[in-house]
C-alpha cells in the first residue's frame, strides 16, 4: 500500500460526522471594523491605508497623465524600466516607450533572471485594489509573470478606478470569475518590509523598496 | 444564610489565618458558617501532576463531605475552578458523577461569593495600603473573576487601589510546577513582583493561597518591600 | 542525557541570563502592544472572528479526506506533483531524490517550520547541497549556527549588536549596527541565491481545496522570489492546513497578520496553483507539494486533541507564555516551541522523550486567552500530564509512591492528623539536601492546621 492510501486509510479512520449545522455566511461587513460602506470614499481609504504602509498613492485624470506620472516616478530613481508588454498597459500609458527610450527594458530579450535583477524598475497592470486594507491584487498573466512586481526594487502599478473593491472578499469573489488559467496570483499590501531585528520596520527587505499605485479616473 | 466553608489543603496546613480571616469576615457579615473537619483537599494536586486516579480517591472524600451542602465557599480561585470546572472530567462515568457535577453550581470563591451576596457598600473599614490585585489565572481564566469583583474594596478607608497594565500575569506558582521546574517558577515570580513593585505598589492582594504561598518565598529571599495579603487577610484587618 | 533533565539545565541557565530576559521581554511588549490595539481597530469583535474561524477549521478537519482529494485533484491537473509523505523521512528523501534528479547544487528557502519538523537542512547539508535561508531572521540564526528561538521571529533573541557581530564575522560585511544597513547586507547577500539557485522550497500556510492552491504569508518578498525564479518550486506542508476555498482567505489572512505581527495583513500573500501556465511570462517549470502527515492523523484520530489541528502557526500563544518568556525558545530543543509546540511535540515525536513539555507549564491559560482559533492549549497541555502519567507511565517511581502516599493521607483527616508532626519533622530534616531553588518553594507548615485553629475559634465562641 502507498503511503498516499496508508494516509488515507487513517484519516477516514479519524473522521466523526461533521456538525450538521451549516457554517454561517459571514461577509467581511460582519467582521470587520473599517469595512468602507461609502464607495465613494475608497480610494480615500485606500489611500490612507496605503500611504500608512508608506507605500505611494497617485490619482491621475488620464491615461497621458499617467504616463507623465511613470517618467517621472522613474525619473526619481533613474536606471531600467521593464513595463509590462500588451494590453492593458499600452492603452493604460500611451506613448511612454518613446519617453523612456533607451531606459526600456524589452520583456522579451530578458529570460534569466541575473539579467532581471538589474532592472530598477518594474510597472505592472493589476486585476483589483483594495480599499480596506490598501492592497493590489495581481495574477502573474494579467501583470507581466511572476518576476517583473518582485525582482526591481521599484514596482509601479498603473490601475483604473473601476478596479476598487471595498475588500478583500470582492477581490477574492472577483478573482474566481476571472479567466482561470493563472498559476500564480500576488496580494500586495505595501513596499517589502522587516521587522527580524529588534522588531524595527525596514522597508526593502528583499522585495521592492518602494511601491506606488498609480490610479487613473478615466473610464 | 448558612455557609460550609471549604478550606483548601494548603490553607489547612500552611496558611490557616488566611482561613481564620476568611471565617471571621464572613461572621461580621452575618453568615452562619459550618466547617466540616472531614474534609482534606479536593484533589487539584495529583490533578495537575497527572495522577488522575489519586487525584480522583482524594476528591470522592470531598464530594462526600460536601454533598449536602448548599453554599460551600472557599478562599482559594484555582481550587474553585478545580470543583467547579474539572470534576465533571475526573468523575465521568463514576458513581459520584452526578453528586460531583452538582458541586459545581454551589461552589464559589470568597470574592464571587461576596459580590453574589454582600452588598459593596456593608463591606467597610480602614486599611493603609498601596495595593495592587494579583488576579491568580485560575480565578480570572476559569472563574471568570476580574477586578470588579473586588470593587467593593472601594469602600476602605486608606486604600490606595494601584491598577496593573494589560491583562493578568502568571506568577509562577503553577502546584507542583514551582518545585519541579523552581528555577522558571522563581524567575516568574520575579518577573511579576517587578510589575508591582514598578508600578509603585506597597502591598499585593491576590485571592489565591497558592500565588500567596509563592510570591512570599520570593519576596522574602529577595527582602523586597512588598507585604503579599490574602483578600481575606485584608478584609478581616480593615473590618476590625 | 535525557531530554527532560537537560531541558531543566537549559531552562535554568537561561533563568539567570537577565540579558536574554529584558531582551525577550522588551520585544514581546512591542509585539503585545500591537497586536491587542490591531485586534480592537481590525475586527468589531475579534472573539467572535477567533470562534468563525475555529468553526471553519473544524468542519474542514471533519471533511479532510475529501478536500484533500478535491485539492490533488485540481492542482495536479495544471501539471504540478503531490507526494503524500507519511513521516518526515519519507518527505526529506523524497527533496533528497529530486536534488540528485536536477542536479541540484543550490537551494533558496523561504522560512518554513514544517522543513524544520522533518531536519531538511541538515539532510541537504549533508548531500552536499548550499542551502540558503532567505528569510532574514532565518538567515540570522542560520549564519549563528543555530535554531530558529520562535515560530513566527526566528532570530528574537537577537539584538542589532548580535546581528552586526554576526554578519561582519561569518559574512565579511562592514561593522555596523544599523539596522536598515544589516537588513541590506542581508538582501545583497541573497540577491544572487534566487538566481543561481535549482531549487526553490517553501512553506504554505494554507492549503485552498476548491482551487487547488498553496497559499504563501509573508512580508520580505523572499518567499515570493523563492517561488519565481528558480526552474522548481517545492512545497513542504502540513496536511492539516485545509481552508475550504479562495472565500475563507478573507478571514484568515487578517486573522494571522493580527496575531502574528500586529498587522491588518501582511505584505505579502501569495497564491499559487502550479508551475508555469502556457502564456505566462515566467514561473518554475516543475511544482512539487508535499503533504507530510508526520503523526497529524494520530492527534485527528483523539477527539480531545483533534482541534489542536486547526492551529495556523501564528506564534501569538509562545509570546503569551509566560513559561516562553522566561526560559526562550532554544530551551524547548524542538521545531515548535511554546504552548503549541508543548501540546503537539509528544504526540508527534513521542511522550517517552518529550513528556516534560506539558509539565513545563503553570497552567496559566494566558495561551488559550489569546489563541485565534480558539484552541484551549491550556487544558490540552493538563491532558497531556494525565496521558504522561496514566497512559504512557512516565512519572519516575519516586513521584510515583509520593503521590501515592500524599493521596492515602489526604483521603482521611485522621490520617493527616497522624502524618502532620512527621511530616513538619521530616521537611526540616530533608530541606537541606534540596538544590536552593527547590529548597526555597518548599512550604513550611503552620505550627496548627486549620483544623485544630477551628476547634479553638468555636470552643472561644461557646465562652461568650
Amino acid at each position: 500500500m502507498s503511503a498516499r492510501n496508508r494516509i488515507f486509510e487513517k484519516l477516514r479512520q479519524a473522521m466523526r460526522p461533521a456538525s450538521a449545522e451549516a457554517l454561517p455566511d459571514v461577509r467581511d461587513a460582519d467582521v470587520y471594523r473599517d469595512y468602507p460602506s461609502d464607495p465613494a470614499s475608497l480610494f480615500e481609504l485606500f489611500k490612507t491605508r496605503l500611504e500608512e504602509l508608506r507605500g505611494e498613492v497617485y490619482r491621475v485624470g488620464d491615461e497621458v497623465a499617467a504616463s507623465d506620472k511613470v517618467v517621472e516616478l522613474a525619473d526619481s530613481v533613474g536606471g531600467s524600466v521593464m513595463v509590462q508588454p500588451g494590453e492593458p498597459m499600452a492603452s493604460l500609458l500611451p506613448g511612454l516607450a518613446e519617453r523612456l527610450c533607451d531606459r526600456l527594458v524589452d520583456a522579451a530579450a530578458v529570460a534569466d533572471s541575473a539579467d532581471f535583477a538589474r532592472v530598477e524598475v518594474g510597472v505592472t497592470a493589476a486585476d483589483f485594489l483594495i480599499a480596506r486594507t490598501g492592497s493590489v491584487l495581481l495574477r502573474t498573466i494579467s501583470s507581466g509573470g511572476r518576476r517583473l512586481s518582485v525582482l526591481p526594487p521599484f514596482h509601479i502599478v498603473v490601475a483604473r478606478a473601476s478596479q476598487m473593491v471595498p475588500s478583500l472578499e470582492e477581490a477574492l469573489n472577483g478573482l474566481k470569475g476571472l479567466s482561470p488559467d493563472w498559476s500564480y496570483a500576488a496580494l500586495i499590501t505595501g513596499p517589502s518590509r522587516t521587522a527580524d531585528i529588534e522588531k524595527i520596520l525596514v522597508l526593502g527587505a528583499h522585495g521592492p523598496k518602494r511601491l506606488a499605485v498609480v490610479v487613473v479616473d478615466a473610464a | 444564610m448558612r455557609v460550609s466553608l471549604f478550606i483548601p489543603c494548603l490553607v489547612d496546613q500552611v496558611y490557616p489565618e488566611i482561613g481564620l480571616s476568611m471565617a471571621r469576615v464572613l461572621e461580621r457579615l452575618g453568615f452562619e458558617l459550618h466547617y466540616d473537619p472531614r474534609q482534606t483537599c479536593c484533589g487539584q494536586p495529583a490533578f495537575n501532576a497527572g495522577h488522575v486516579s489519586e487525584a480522583r480517591s482524594v476528591a470522592e472524600n470531598f464530594v462526600e463531605v460536601f454533598r449536602e451542602a448548599r453554599v460551600i465557599v472557599g478562599p482559594s480561585g484555582s481550587c474553585t475552578a478545580m470543583v467547579r470546572h474539572f470534576y465533571g472530567r475526573l468523575f465521568a462515568r463514576h458513581p459520584l458523577a452526578a453528586a460531583a457535577g452538582d458541586l459545581s453550581r454551589r461552589v464559589y470563591e470568597f470574592s464571587e461569593f461576596l459580590k453574589q451576596y454582600v452588598p459593596a457598600d456593608r463591606i467597610r473599614g480602614a486599611f493603609s495600603a498601596k495595593m495592587g490585585f494579583h488576579n491568580s489565572c485560575h480565578s480570572y481564566r476559569e472563574l471568570g473573576i476580574t477586578d470588579e469583583h473586588v470593587a467593593f474594596l472601594q469602600h476602605i478607608r486608606g486604600l490606595e487601589w494601584i491598577p496593573l497594565p494589560g491583562e493578568p500575569v502568571c506568577c509562577g506558582f503553577g502546584g507542583l510546577f514551582s518545585f519541579k521546574f523552581a528555577p522558571i517558577a522563581e524567575t516568574m515570580a520575579k518577573t511579576r513582583l517587578d510589575m508591582f513593585l514598578e508600578a509603585g505598589c506597597d502591598t499585593l492582594l491576590s485571592n489565591d493561597p497558592g500565588c500567596i504561598m509563592h510570591l512570599r518565598q520570593e519576596v522574602q529571599a529577595r527582602g523586597l518591600p512588598l507585604r503579599i495579603l490574602h483578600l481575606a487577610e485584608l478584609l478581616d484587618r480593615a473590618m476590625e | 542525557m535525557q531530554e527532560p533533565r537537560a531541558f531543566l539545565q537549559r531552562a535554568a541557565a537561561k533563568t539567570r541570563d537577565e540579558e536574554h530576559r529584558l531582551k525577550i521581554l522588551k520585544a514581546i511588549d512591542t509585539y503585545t502592544r500591537v497586536v491587542e490595539q490591531r485586534k480592537h481597530t481590525q475586527f468589531r469583535d475579534w472573539r467572535q472572528a477567533r470562534q468563525l474561524a475555529a468553526r471553519i477549521k473544524d468542519d474542514v478537519l471533519a471533511r479532510l479526506p475529501e478536500l484533500l482529494q478535491q485539492f490533488e485533484e485540481r492542482i495536479t491537473a495544471r501539471g504540478a506533483r503531490v507526494f503524500w509523505a507519511e513521516t518526515a523521512a519519507e518527505a526529506r528523501q523524497y527533496i533528497l531524490d529530486l536534488v540528485a534528479r536536477r542536479q541540484a547544487r543550490v537551494v533558496v528557502k523561504s522560512k518554513s517550520m514544517t522543513t524544520e519538523e522533518i531536519g531538511l537542512n541538515e539532510a541537504l547539508q549533508h548531500a552536499g547541497v548550499d542551502v540558503w535561508e532567505s528569510d532574514l531572521g532565518e538567515l540570522i540564526v542560520q549564519v549563528a549556527g543555530e535554531k530558529p528561538y520562535h515560530i513566527v521571529t526566528p532570530a528574537m533573541h537577537k539584538n542589532r549588536e548580535d546581528v552586526a557581530r554576526l554578519f561582519h564575522e561569518k559574512l565579511g560585511a562592514p561593522l555596523t549596527q544599523d539596522v536598515e544597513q544589516l537588513t541590506m547586507i542581508a538582501r545583497e547577500h541573497l540577491r544572487h541565491a534566487y538566481v543561481s539557485a535549482e531549487i526553490g522550497i517553501t512553506g504554505a500556510n494554507f492549503i485552498l481545496a476548491e482551487e487547488g492552491a498553496i497559499v504563501m504569508t509573508e512580508n520580505e518578498g523572499n518567499g515570493r522570489l523563492t517561488m519565481a525564479c528558480p526552474p522548481v518550486h517545492v512545497v513542504l506542508v502540513g496536511l492539516e492546513k485545509v481552508l475550504p476555498s479562495m472565500r475563507e482567505l478573507a478571514l484568515f489572512l487578517p486573522l494571522l497578520a493580527t496575531s502574528g505581527t500586529g498587522q491588518q495583513i501582511t505584505c505579502y500573500n501569495s497564491i499559487v496553483r502550479g508551475p508555469r501556465q502556457p502564456g505566462e511570462p515566467d514561473g518554475p517549470e516543475e511544482m512539487h507539494i508535499i503533504l507530510l502527515d508526520n503523526g497529524r492523523t494520530e492527534l485527528l484520530a483523539q477527539p480531545e486533541f483533534q482541534h489542536v489541528l486547526r492551529c495556523i502557526r501564528c506564534g501569538a500563544c509562545l509570546n503569551a507564555c509566560p513559561v516562553y518568556r522566561t526560559i526562550g525558545g532554544h530551551t524547548y530543543n524542538t521545531p515548535y516551541q511554546g504552548p503549541i509546540g508543548s501540546v503537539i511535540t509528544p504526540h508527534l515525536r513521542g511522550f517517552r522523550q518529550w513528556y516534560h513539555l506539558p509539565f513545563a507549564s503553570s497552567l496559566c491559560g494566558a495561551c488559550s486567552d489569546v489563541c485565534p482559533v480558539n484552541i484551549d492549549l491550556h487544558h490540552l497541555l493538563l491532558w497531556n500530564r494525565h496521558r504522561a502519567v496514566e497512559r504512557e507511565h512516565t512519572a519516575a517511581p519516586g513521584w510515583r509512591l509520593a503521590m501515592k502516599l500524599w493521596a492515602w493521607g489526604m483521603r482521611r483527616r485522621k490520617r493527616i492528623a497522624l502524618l502532620r508532626p512527621w511530616l513538619r519533622l521530616g521537611t526540616k530534616l530533608l530541606l537541606p539536601l534540596l538544590p536552593g531553588a527547590q529548597r526555597r518553594r518548599v512550604p513550611s507548615m503552620a505550627e496548627h492546621s486549620f483544623a485544630r485553629l477551628w476547634r479553638d475559634h468555636e470552643r472561644q465562641k461557646s465562652h461568650f
